[in-house]
């Protein structure tokens, strides 16, 4: 019952933040926000559905995406740093994006775009774990080798090409929503839908899986198939994310900490909570980066790491938190 | 059945023609279109060769009459009157040993040049360096020119060269222009404000430049809010940011650009990377150019 209640809070500050956040902004709007429902004509609903919208609602479901690919990352690697950024997906999407950018096959914001996002980052992630020694922290390190490699790849192809949309390093990797708009929102997504349908159906076997590969064999999970199928899932949540609006940091890390402190260690349920808690963070990070120092906009992985590390910092502390670690 | 076929394709054909996308209204101003306006004194150079490292100074010294005294110059004089004197910075640092080869009697610096340690250098061998102020805005145009004609002492040169440079009288217009710093594939999107260097061009040929009007900085970088704020009819941009960013489609879609008349209208006029805030004896010539270029496209 405590935690239905949880839940149900945490969708009304989304409401909440929602509302805000279209009304509040560089134009001081006019008309009331419920006026200019269905309304396309104007400064103010231009602002509000052109400009402030694709931003909230993207914030909301990246957000959300981010805190669920935190909990599958750190529940299928049985690591709880092992968030995206970690493990090669985000420098694998980001790289994936660079290349067909770069070579002039695609531009950005483009579905084949976020296709090729899709792809470099479940292969990095693929890479990383067949790679990966099988005790202690190698599996770690191994990913932020690939990681730095493939950074390192998408550099390089940044340096080399002219082509429109290739973006800079510092895009890539500080993250910004403001280059999302209405077009690029309908291509990505389908593809995260898909991620979270995936993630739903892999969270109830890593609540088994997280016993170790032995007990979870026993109980009918087949470990190798499921790990397939949750890089499958963070490749379509990471992906898409990062082909919009760049790395976003500590989100993936510190969300699925959040959520277990709340609701306890169960996949199932705290799968659901840190799309809240992540949709809720990203809201507000959007809200902080572009109205706190007018007129300039922060970046926001820039805000995420100025927020989220110092929240770790204090989670790490705290005795309560629950950590999932099994080697 | 037949007569409603034909109104179907003549409902299609008209809606190709008359669809809701505007068609591009963009001028492109190049630096073939301007001539550098070079003057005769008669007058003897002190110096006979010089090296001019400050930005836009090579310019100055050809339109003084000068260009064959220069043994080198800055990457930012690239007008192709110069195209002859070698450029003797790397990548914006200066070129020691390149600049000491050319064994000038005289090197023009500005706040700009560096490093340091290679100035240093120079100063070191003996040869006069001197530095002279940094152009910005319309106004200080003269004033570089009186530095350097001051320096290699000729006086007449430079009497007929602010004669030659002395600009035409603009009407006002009511058309509000925003100048716009892209470089796409350096995710570098700045709106230009108070000492942009855009603003006293566009406000010497008669436009509201309503970047400056709002902005306190010279260098934002661009917000869609921001720029839905500021409305602009027609947007100014340099040749190769506008490439940079994919052409007019891009430029549509950069946040906040569509929501704005300048956007929705696709007009814009852009001009030639080294020649918008060259701030030289070409950008007199320019004004013209820019404020017919700017007037037309904000009537089509």
């Amino acid at each position: 019952m405590k935690k239905l209640a949880l839940y149900l809070s945490l969708l009304a500050v989304i409401v909440l933040l929602f509302i805000a956040s279209l009304r509040i902004g560089i134009i001081h709007l006019q008309t009331p926000l419920w006026d200019l429902i269905g309304k396309h004509d104007g400064i103010d609903a231009t602002t509000v559905w052109d400009v402030r919208f694709p931003r909230v609602f993207g914030a909301a479901l990246l957000g959300a995406a981010l805190g669920v690919a935190g909990v599958i990352a750190q529940g299928i690697f049985r690591n709880p740093l092992a968030e995206p950024t970690l493990i090669g997906l985000t420098s694998g999407a980001t790289l994936g994006s660079i290349a067909v950018i770069a070579t002039g096959a695609a531009a950005f914001g483009s579905r084949t775009n976020v296709e090729s996002a899709v792809l470099f980052a479940g292969l990095a992630a693929l890479l990383v774990q067949l790679l990966a020694p099988n005790k202690g922290l190698g599996f770690l390190i191994t990913g932020i080798a690939i990681s730095a490699i493939l950074t390192a790849l998408a550099g390089v192809m940044i340096s080399i090409s002219a082509k429109p949309g290739v973006q800079s390093l510092s895009f890539w990797n500080f993250g910004s929503l403001a280059m999302l708009n209405n077009q690029t929102l309908k291509i990505i997504a389908p593809f995260i839908e898909l991620g979270f349908i995936s993630a739903f159906m892999v969270s109830r076997k890593l609540d088994i899986y997280s016993l170790g590969e032995n007990s979870s064999h026993y109980m009918g999970v087949k470990p190798k198939q499921i790990r397939l199928w949750a890089i499958i899932s963070l490749a379509l949540l990471i992906g898409p994310a990062v082909s919009a609006v760049g790395a976003i940091a500590f989100l993936g890390l510190l969300v699925p900490h959040i959520v277990r402190l709340l609701v306890g260690p169960s996949h199932r349920r705290a799968l659901s909570f840190s799309a809240l808690i992540g949709a809720i963070i990203l809201m507000l990070a959007d809200l902080a980066s572009r109205t706190l120092f007018q007129p300039h906009e922060i970046p926001l992985g820039l805000l995420t790491s100025l927020i989220g590390a110092p929240a770790l910092i204090i989670l790490l502390r705290l005795r309560s938190a629950q950590w999932v670690s099994h080697d | 059945m037949k007569r409603s076929v034909k109104l179907l394709i003549l409902g299609t054909a008209l809606s190709i023609v008359f669809g809701a996308s505007a068609q591009a209204s963009g001028i492109n101003i190049g630096p073939e279109q301007l001539k550098l306006p070079v003057v005769k004194s008669g007058e003897v150079s002190k110096y006979q060769k010089i090296v001019a490292l400050a930005d836009g100074s090579a310019e100055i010294i050809a339109a003084l009459g000068y260009k064959s005294n220069l043994v080198g110059r800055d990457i930012a004089s690239t007008m192709p009157e110069l195209a002859n004197v070698p450029i003797d910075t790397n990548a914006h640092q200066v070129a020691v040993e390149r600049v000491l080869s050319q064994h000038p009697d005289l090197i023009f610096i500005d706040a700009n040049t560096s490093p340091t340690s290679a100035l240093d250098v120079l100063a070191k061998s003996g040869i006069k360096i001197l530095k002279i102020p940094s152009a910005f805005s319309l106004a200080s145009v003269v004033l570089k020119e009186r530095a350097i004609a001051s320096a290699l002492v000729v006086p007449k040169a430079e009497k007929l060269l602010e004669v030659k440079m002395s600009s035409s009288v603009f009407p006002k217009s009511k058309t509000k222009v925003a100048f716009l710093y892209l470089r796409g594939n350096a995710s570098i999107y700045l709106v230009g404000g108070k000492g942009s260097g855009a603003d006293s061009i566009l406000s010497k040929i008669g436009f509201t430049d309503v970047g400056a009007n709002l902005l306190k900085t010279p260098f934002t970088a661009l917000s869609a809010e921001e720029l839905i704020k500021l409305q602009p009819d027609v947007l100014l941009l340099m040749t190769k940011g506008l490439q940079s960013v994919g052409g007019v489609s891009g430029l549509v879609a950069l946040p906040g650009i569509a929501q704005t008349p300048a956007g929705k209208n696709k007009r814009y006029v852009t001009v030639d990377d080294s020649l918008l805030l060259s701030f030289g004896p070409r950008t007199i010539s320019m004004l013209p150019l820019l404020q017919q270029a700017i007037a037309k496209v904000a009537g089509s």
